[in-house]
């Protein structure tokens, strides 16, 4: 073991728990293992790869090592933190920490996440939402009673609240735009109307593409790279209506606009309730009693056995690489896929449950109740760009940041009894990470920035 | 036509062509020099060493060799499992071999550039370490331990999270 490069070698057949253990050999190994951390590593992040063979995806300020540490992050971490949150039982008050409504210091290139809320404003008010998507620091946002995308660079301005927004003309189309999920990418999607998508250059604010990406009245997805993912969220049992329509999964490569490089047709009686793609594979929920409920109340209708299930393809070429044999689940309203699991927000009668499932296995690693945990309370969940972070927020005004690296968490809350808690009511969550994180303070600072109450310094039209 | 090989103890081995050419080194040398009738001197093998790495390429003489580059890597990753050896191979790993001449086989097959059976070492002295603790491994390769018990804490919560990954 004396040749760094034979050690190596060795190193790279053993599993993480070998290698850790190699760690604490002596000072010669360990030097060996940091200096070589992307080769030791290389294999177990193959090993644990959702599609055997193939790399998973990796960042460029990740190492191997971190890959790997993610399966643990999600797989461990997570569920630990939910259980730890649980057994502090209601009584515990939720630590409300004061949220800077003002807050300067976001550079160009800090690695920012940005979060969807409701309007703060009085309970008494009606409460509209804002809805964004961001790449960098180039958040797209749209309000509720307003057709337009907006668009604010967060780095631009420090002072609150945000500097006024640029504007993306949507006021020509008969229906409201909708943004969409993007991961890894420098695009925006936009669902105009009847299915037409655009996607949209952060950055300049211009239009990378256009395509009808479901020849039906929606169409919903998430962007990864240049790669959307998509399906047709209508159903209808109504006899003549054109069934497969409403089963269609689409991926479409931006760059070929003409048709998708991979269609398929659900062979399900159910609906799709949502796909969620990480680069590697396709995730896709079939089946829902919620909306049927509604539909068939006080019909008689037999529901075909396996008709509800997760399962995972290839997002290259559309195979089907594994089901989930556990998710014979009739409520999943919403999935996330990380590089090694996926996540599906699951809707009971009273609240939301997490279950996790590990995308090499198809096996479920845990669940929580999302009344029982951190916010305990739920309006949505995002993560940050490299999976190390969950935001977790609630319709009642708070966050709860969960660094998944360290296994602790922070939950914000705005201050009512803040002066500009009415005037700034209108606004944004922003994580950003610290620079130079050191261990004894939170790697993440989260803060709350107001939008502008006016618009317009230039619209760019969207025809 | 047979080739001479001479260990660094002056000990001297004839093998037949096809065996020698396991060794990239040794197949670059002939396709190089050609047909000769002199020994070549291996300064970096000792005698038993060097009849331990024959034996390997006497059996092993017949079968396809792999290929040169590793510009497969994701494929090769794949197929890089510890307990993937064939029963030969762990057979002739283990026969009255101490860790000493398992290194210096590992390094043997280095030098003259016989990948598989670098990488059967190398599994082989993977598996060795895989389930020991720290202190195992020190006791089974003679390592001295030279970190403070502070340091080794800390390098252990850094790398707590690895034991269940």
């Amino acid at each position: 073991m004396d040749l760094p490069e034979i050690a190596v070698r060795v190193f790279e057949y053993l599993d993480p728990a070998g290698i850790a253990r190699s760690h604490r050999v002596c000072r010669s190994w360990h030097a060996v293992l940091l200096n070589n951390v992307n080769a030791v590593w290389e294999n177990s992040a193959a090993r644990m790869s959702p599609i055997p063979g193939v790399l998973p995806k990796r960042c460029e300020w990740e190492t191997w090592q971190d890959v790997v540490r993610l399966k643990y992050c999600w797989g461990v971490v997570l569920p630990r933190m939910a259980k730890e949150s649980r057994e502090e039982g209601e009584t515990a008050a939720i630590p409300v920490a004061m949220v800077p409504t003002s807050v300067a210091g976001i550079k160009a290139q800090s690695r920012v996440t940005v979060l969807d809320s409701y309007d703060s404003g009085s309970y008494s008010t009606v409460r509209g939402s804002v809805h964004t998507q961001q790449t960098g620091r180039h958040v797209f946002f749209t309000e509720t009673q307003n057709k337009n995308v907006r668009v604010v660079d967060i780095s631009e301005d420090t002072d609150s609240p945000l500097g006024v927004p640029h504007v993306i003309e949507a006021s020509k189309s008969a229906t409201a735009w909708r943004l969409q999920r993007a991961v890894h990418s420098d695009l925006v999607p936009c669902h105009e109307s009847n299915g037409w998508m655009s996607f949209w250059y952060a950055d300049s604010r211009t239009r990378a593409g256009r395509v009808r990406a479901i020849e039906d009245e929606y169409c919903q997805g998430q962007l990864y790279g240049r790669s959307y993912a998509c399906f047709n969220p209508r159903w209808s049992d109504e006899p003549g209506d054109n069934t497969d329509a409403a089963h269609a999964v689409r991926m479409w490569d931006l760059s070929n606009p003409d048709e998708p490089f991979i269609k398929w047709e659900a062979k399900t009686a159910a609906h799709i309730v949502d796909v969620a793609q990480n680069g590697m594979l396709v995730a896709i929920a079939y089946g829902s009693l919620l909306d049927d409920d509604d539909d068939n109340a006080g019909e008689e209708y037999e529901r075909p056995d396996s008709v509800f299930g997760l399962e995972f393809r290839s997002s290259e070429t559309g195979e089907l690489i594994r089901r989930c044999h556990d998710s014979n689940w009739q409520d999943i309203i919403f999935l996330i896929c990380t590089r090694t699991h996926c996540l599906c927000v699951r809707a009971l009668e009273d609240g939301q449950i997490v279950t996790i499932v590990d995308l090499a296995t198809g096996l479920v690693v845990s669940e929580f109740d999302l009344r029982d945990t951190f916010t305990r309370n739920y309006g949505g969940l995002h993560l940050n760009e490299d999976e190390t972070m969950l935001m977790l927020w609630a319709s009642s005004n708070d966050l709860a940041v969960l660094d998944l690296l360290t296994g602790t968490s922070v939950i914000a809350a705005r201050k009512r009894d803040d002066d500009l808690y009415e005037t700034w009511r209108k606004g944004i969550w922003i994580v950003m990470e610290r620079e130079n994180a050191r261990k004894e303070r939170p790697r993440f600072v989260v803060m709350w920035k107001a939008l502008a109450a006016k618009d317009e310094v230039k619209s760019y039209s969207a025809m | 036509m047979p080739v001479i090989l001479q260990a660094s103890d002056g000990q001297q081995f004839t093998i037949s062509k096809p065996v020698a050419e396991r060794s990239m080194l040794l197949k670059n040398m002939l396709d190089d020099v050609g047909e000769n009738e002199q020994a070549i001197p291996l300064p970096n093998v000792s005698g038993p060493i060097l009849a331990a790495v024959i034996e390997y390429c006497e059996h092993h003489k017949d079968e396809a060799m792999p290929a040169a580059d590793e510009d497969d890597k994701v494929f090769e990753a794949s197929k890089k499992k510890p307990d993937d050896i064939d029963q030969w191979d762990a057979d002739f790993m283990k026969q009255g071999k101490g860790n000493e001449e398992l290194f210096e086989i590992i390094l043997a097959a280095n030098y003259l550039d016989i990948k598989p059976l670098l990488d059967l070492g190398c599994k082989t002295v993977a598996n060795m370490i895989k389930g020991k603790t720290p202190e195992q491994i020190r006791e089974m390769f003679n390592i001295e331990n030279d970190f403070t018990p502070d340091e080794e804490e800390q390098i252990r919560r850094e790398n707590e999270w690895a034991a269940d990954a």
